[in-house]
């Protein structure tokens, strides 16, 4: 229903105006939880983009469900990285885990999710790919960088799980789209 | 990438050019990741970085002004590797016969003892991991004896680079990304100079540091005095809340220092003293010689590899007994690097069996020392960069710089720029039990690491320049690429791309793209073989190297394993136009 309702906005706030446009009304509210799928820096990116977009945000990339409870929406940041994950002491199948737990309980609560993948091509892979594919089935509305949408993976998992699609050039152009989801 | 530069001429030039009404020179600069020339070349970790040196030496600067002016632009271009809070070794041969090494080794503040290690408790970066910088005033000491340029002059490119700025490639750009938290959350100055908008910048962005152009225009116009003694030196002490006080700058001294020579079939090297790893590279390539390893027909033969990886554990024993810094402890280089002892080293090795080895005993044929000790780590510097230069006439720098880690202490000096190197964290703890070990930290002391720039000349011209970064692969990979060239007669390219090893006790690390069964093979001699690195892998270092053919062209390629380069100047005659 939420993933409904959110598209509903989305479609209204394109037929209405243009997404940057700031007013639009919003379609997700905050405080957002961030965290990160993949603990690749994009997560920690996207919690300075979303400050910038003046997104009240919890951030914790090692996050786990019980954290939702206080979040009136759920952002996924996807990318893989095995330093990070090296880092973090956690294996890719507990980070699948962590994430699924995570996508369920939101599902649960009615939150909306938005996944995100901001650091492009560089940051395509089989696990950040098997990542999103586990992300976008849940997934309200998409936000992800051009340059790793080249073979249009992105485009294809938002059209078979009728997700919202929002590109931007550059990593720093997804501030805006974030200002207008939140209606700040 | 193939970039043909237009180096401007000056109005003046341009104006005599006309007036003589001769065809005039119009100076460019080939660069690529592989050139030929006739007028000198430039290697480096970076093509840009390579055009700096082309650029001074199309500008009649000579090898060392070039080295120098690239050693600059490096930490421009390639931060992360080398900066001006770094260090360095300089390896030159002059055309007259001169052979010098330039010693720029970061060292310990004055105020440090054998306890300040363990009390720091050894942080992988920040404040207390800092030395005191080399690069400023060896740089100069280099250019002060044997360049024949200005400060001014050979900075000039790396100043504009810094302020006009460069589209930012794939590796300095993920480099960042992996430092990214940190940047952010606990370097904020290093956030401000490397980061765009507090996010990781994209591959492509002009990466502009003009923090860095002000400091480098500031040694331009007063050398290395406003590092050591004036407003940098102010600048350093506060980022370092004192660490690296005033009184430390102004006592560091950068060292000309005797090279290394060695002979191998019928070529002599020259390379970098104790404390870093010219030794080593002498004394495996005199155990190798004992071997007829052409027989084997490829450096990747499982024999022709084991027998060269038991020579570089033998060395490595010997390396780390016996090499440490020189101003405080007598290292047997006599021995080290004698036929002899090669012979009685060399003796040790099976074809049979992979082996360890314990340290031998250089003292034999050394005079008299009193140092002999094998810590139980070794760690090294996984960063550093390298540069080779070969200019028309003859002369010749092997360079390698380095800031320690990628990033270094992550401390960057505000307003000027520029990162210290976190060196530091490589003296150990006080024992004791055991009151002189060689390594312990002291003041104005440096650490051991395995920089081996290095040149090999043939009838006294110089053949090659060569040298890597890497850590403890810098030496393996550049005997394994000396090995190619003399004994396999590969190409240079080829020699660079054929896949390295690297050895550690019994584990055999396997670059991308060794056969199969020669991994079969090494395995079943007992080698801990490891396969999981890629073809090109940046792990086996960066090669930077010139090579001379018979009839004295010169071929520069740039590290196939990081974004490498090579410029060379060209010169083009055109005709005047009135």
């Amino acid at each position: 229903m939420t993933k409904v309702r959110t598209a509903m906005l989305l479609v209204a706030a394109l037929l209405f105006g243009s997404l940057a446009l700031a007013g639009t009304a919003a379609a997700v509210e905050a405080p957002a939880l961030i965290t990160s799928a993949g603990q690749s820096p994009g997560a920690l990116m996207v919690r300075v983009l979303a400050d910038q977009a003046g997104v009240a945000n919890v951030f914790d990339a090692t996050v786990g469900p019980e954290a939702l409870a206080d979040a009136k929406s759920f952002i996924v940041v996807i990318g893989a990285s095995m330093k990070g994950l090296g880092a973090a002491g956690i294996d890719v199948a507990d980070e699948f885990a962590r994430i699924e737990s995570l996508l369920e309980t939101a599902k649960e609560l009615g939150i909306p999710v938005i996944a995100m993948h901001v650091e492009g091509g560089p940051r395509r892979g089989a696990t950040s790919d098997d990542l999103s594919r586990l992300v976008f089935p849940y997934a309200d509305y998409a936000i992800v960088r051009a340059d790793g949408n080249d073979d249009g993976f992105f485009s294809d998992l938002a059209a078979e799980f009728g997700v919202t699609l929002e590109t931007v050039e550059k990593t720093v152009d997804a501030a805006a789209v974030l200002r207008t989801l939140y209606g700040n | 990438m193939n970039l043909r530069t237009p180096l401007r001429m000056s109005l003046v030039a341009l104006v005599i050019a006309a007036l003589l009404a001769v065809p005039a020179l119009a100076l460019e600069l080939e660069t690529a990741q592989s050139v030929r020339s006739t007028q000198g070349v430039v290697t480096a970790a970076h093509p840009l970085a390579a055009a700096a040196g082309a650029e001074i030496l199309a500008k009649g600067g000579n090898a060392v002004d070039a080295a120098i002016a690239t050693a600059y632009a490096l930490a421009v271009v390639e931060p992360h590797a080398s900066n001006l809070g770094g260090e360095g070794y300089m390896v030159i041969s002059l055309a007259d016969g001169t052979e010098v090494a330039i010693d720029y080794r970061s060292r310990a503040p004055l105020h440090v003892n054998v306890h300040t290690p363990a009390e720091t408790g050894w942080p992988p970066h920040g404040i207390l991991t800092t030395l005191i910088p080399g690069m400023v005033k060896g740089t100069e000491l280099a250019l002060q004896k044997y360049g024949t340029m200005t400060l001014a002059e050979v900075l000039e490119p790396a100043i504009r680079l810094a302020e006009e700025g460069f589209p930012m490639g794939d590796l300095l750009a993920s480099q960042i990304a992996d430092a990214y938290e940190s940047f952010l959350l606990e370097y904020p100055e290093a956030g401000k100079v490397f980061l765009d908008n507090m996010l990781i910048p994209e591959p492509g962005t002009i990466f502009r540091n003009p923090d860095l152009a002000h400091a480098m225009r500031l040694i331009a116009e007063h050398g290395s005095d406003v590092f050591y003694f004036g407003e940098i030196a102010d600048a350093i002490e506060q980022a370092t809340e004192g660490w690296v006080d005033k009184a430390s700058l102004a006592a560091y001294r950068a060292y000309e220092r005797d090279v290394v020579r060695g002979t191998y079939r019928g070529y002599e090297i020259v390379t970098a003293p104790p404390i870093v790893s010219g030794v080593r590279v002498v004394e495996t390539l005199n155990i190798l010689e004992l071997f007829d390893l052409a027989q084997y027909g490829h450096p990747n033969h499982p024999t022709a590899a084991h027998i060269m990886a038991e020579a570089l554990k033998i060395t490595q024993a010997d390396y780390n007994a016996y090499v440490w810094d020189p101003n405080f402890y007598r290292v047997p280089v006599e021995g080290l690097t004698s036929k002899l002892y090669a012979r009685e080293r060399a003796a040790l090795i099976s074809l049979d069996e992979a082996k360890r080895y314990e340290a031998g005993d250089p003292y034999a044929i050394s005079p008299a020392g009193e140092v002999a000790f094998t810590p139980a780590t070794v760690e090294e510097s996984p960063s550093t960069t390298h540069v080779s230069v070969l200019d028309k006439d003859g002369n010749a720098v092997a360079l390698t710089q380095t800031i320690s880690s990628f990033w270094g202490s992550r401390i960057v000096v505000p307003g000027y720029g520029f990162l210290l190197s976190n060196h530091f964290r490589q003296f150990p703890g006080f024992e004791v039990d055991d009151p002189f070990r060689p390594d312990y930290a002291a003041p104005l002391k440096t650490t051991r690491t395995v920089l081996a720039p290095t040149i090999l000349k043939k009838d006294g011209e110089v053949r090659l320049v060569i040298g890597s970064p890497g850590a403890a692969r810098i030496p393996q990979t550049v005997v394994q690429t000396i090995v190619s060239i003399v004994d396999f007669g590969m190409d240079l390219e080829t020699a660079i791309r054929t896949p390295k090893f690297h050895v550690s006790g019994l584990t055999l690390n396997l670059e991308g793209g060794w056969p199969a069964e020669s991994a079969e093979a090494l395995a079943a001699l007992g080698h801990r073989v490891n396969t999981n690195y890629g073809e090109l892998d940046l792990f086996f270092g960066g090669l930077n190297i010139i090579a001379v053919e018979d009839d004295g062209t010169m071929i520069g390629v740039g590290s196939f394993r990081r974004d490498g380069g090579a410029s060379a100047p060209l010169v083009v005659e055109e005709a005047v136009v009135h």
